[in-house]
């Protein structure tokens, strides 16, 4: 799931007039007790920038206005440069992404792993010449009836023990993180689409859900499915065992 | 004030940038996150009565120059988004109660303490005074809290009206809900002026004015009655 547009009742007039009354209110706090607002809404923002990734994905829309480098010379003196130190101040659930179908079909991280659609294309090259064989074709499709519905198990199931070991990657940070991993686990769906929700990576997502999702990842076993069996069907006959 | 209606506050700000801050990232083209925080600022600045309000007695600090620098280089009549401008309607909730014009019967914050000091003219025991205490206490707190709930119904009647006169990118209420705003002075966030203000913000305002409730302050029932009272008539 990826957020493209604000929740219900949150439009950006009410969020503005929101954020004007909740800052207006703790302007007046402040100046009653004598403390510091300006502290107050460096701290706000750091929790802000925590919350969407850091400073430099808060700042990431229109870099170089002078608003932007007000914000973030705020950002830089409050939470300092150190990336590993930002998330402290993070104080929403962190959603993770886990595209199953992307990690098994996209070749970067398991090449050797068949997606549902390929590996009915590999039972289909094995019944190649049933056409007039009602028994032969019956026995294709149970076999792919089977195929599709382990797929789905196993997909549900990976999802599962990610998650958990996301959960429990997130409560082991110096400040314990919660996280909610969004799944997507039907093998059918796409990833390719510029829309697709994706798995996070360096170059798109928060810095500290890419580090879950590889704890997570590096931890849990991969889903049984099938493999690409390319190499040993390629070899000469003669050269088999 | 507590420090639970502190923290209250860093959260509510905190979830809500949050969300101004991953619409930004939905819509880098169209929507500026440090413009936004800074025309937040500039209403912010403009509630407390200016920036100097803001930072109150602590204006040194690093984070304090920063503060003031993006609260203070925004004009509220600036453009506030890269896209088609919402119109900006001032609203001062102290000027529409004290200033005679609309509503002459109301009593403003300061005019409704004296009011009950009348009422304790002659009072002389600890206990009498207490109660006075109390009953001041009181009042400001519902000032406050009625007049903040009053923006909140015209920022909704505003927003709701503003499709029917045209404005397409909708309506941002700036606002003073200050009981004791020095609305007066020079400078100060004021109701719109007919013949000065734009007559676009002189229709929302009256719009949004003629079909909200007001505040519930107390009534002006002049000195006759005041007297009465003192004398616990």
């Amino acid at each position: 799931m990826v957020t493209t547009a604000l929740p219900a009742g949150d439009s950006l007039v009410s969020l503005r007039t929101t954020v004007i009354r909740a800052l207006t209110m703790a302007a007046n706090i402040a100046i009653h007790r004598d403390s510091d607002f300006a502290d107050f809404l460096a701290q706000v923002l750091a929790a802000t920038a925590a919350n969407v990734g850091g400073p430099e994905r808060l700042l990431a829309g229109r870099p170089g206005s002078w608003e932007s480098g007000l914000v973030e010379d705020l950002l830089r003196g409050t939470v300092g440069d150190d990336p590993d130190s930002w998330w402290t101040y993070r104080t929403e659930p962190l959603f993770i992404t886990l595209h199953v179908a992307e990690l098994i079909e996209s070749g970067e991280l398991h090449p050797g792993l068949l997606g549902l659609e390929d590996a009915i294309d590999a039972v289909g090259e094995r019944y190649d010449s049933v056409w007039d064989d009602e028994e032969a074709l019956l026995a294709w499709d149970v076999e792919v009836g089977s195929l599709t519905q382990r797929y789905k198990t196993e997909y549900a199931n990976y999802a599962e023990r990610f998650a958990a070991a996301a959960r429990a990657a997130g409560q082991t940070m110096s400040v314990p993180v919660d996280v909610i991993i969004v799944a997507a686990i039907d093998p059918n769906r796409s990833w390719w689409d510029e829309l697709d929700a994706r798995n996070p990576t360096e170059f798109d997502a928060d810095p500290l859900a890419v580090t879950i999702w590889h704890a997570a990842h590096d931890t849990v076993p991969l889903p049984n499915v099938d493999i690409r069996w390319t190499h040993m069907v390629d070899r000469p006959t003669g050269e088999r065992g | 004030m507590t420090d639970k209606r502190e923290q209250e506050l860093r959260a509510e700000a905190v979830r809500v940038l949050t969300r101004a801050a991953e619409y930004a990232q939905q819509h880098r083209e169209s929507f500026d996150f440090p413009r936004f925080v800074g025309q937040v600022l500039v209403t912010t600045s403009a509630n407390l009565g200016g920036t100097k309000q803001l930072m109150g007695h602590n204006r040194e600090s690093w984070e304090a120059h920063h503060v003031a620098a993006l609260s203070w280089t925004h004009s509220p009549e600036a453009n506030l988004t890269y896209g088609p401008s919402p119109v900006v309607v001032p609203v001062n909730v102290a000027e529409i109660v004290e200033a005679d014009e609309l509503h002459p019967g109301l009593l403003g914050l300061d005019a409704a303490i004296d009011g009950i000091g009348y009422r304790y003219a002659n009072v002389k025991s600890d206990s009498e005074l207490d109660a006075w205490d109390d009953e001041i206490v009181a009042v400001e707190s519902r000032y406050q809290r009625e007049y903040l709930a009053y923006v909140d119904r015209f920022a909704a009647a505003a927003q709701a009206g503003s499709p029917n006169l045209g404005l397409d990118a909708g309506v941002y209420i700036a606002a003073d809900t200050n009981p004791l705003s020095c609305w007066w002075n020079e400078g100060a966030l004021v109701n719109p002026r007919e013949g000065i203000d734009s007559k676009v913000v002189c229709a929302v305002w009256n719009f949004a004015h003629d079909n909200v409730a007001l505040p519930n302050v107390d009534l002006d029932y002049g000195e006759s009655a005041a007297h009465h009272l003192s004398r616990g008539v």
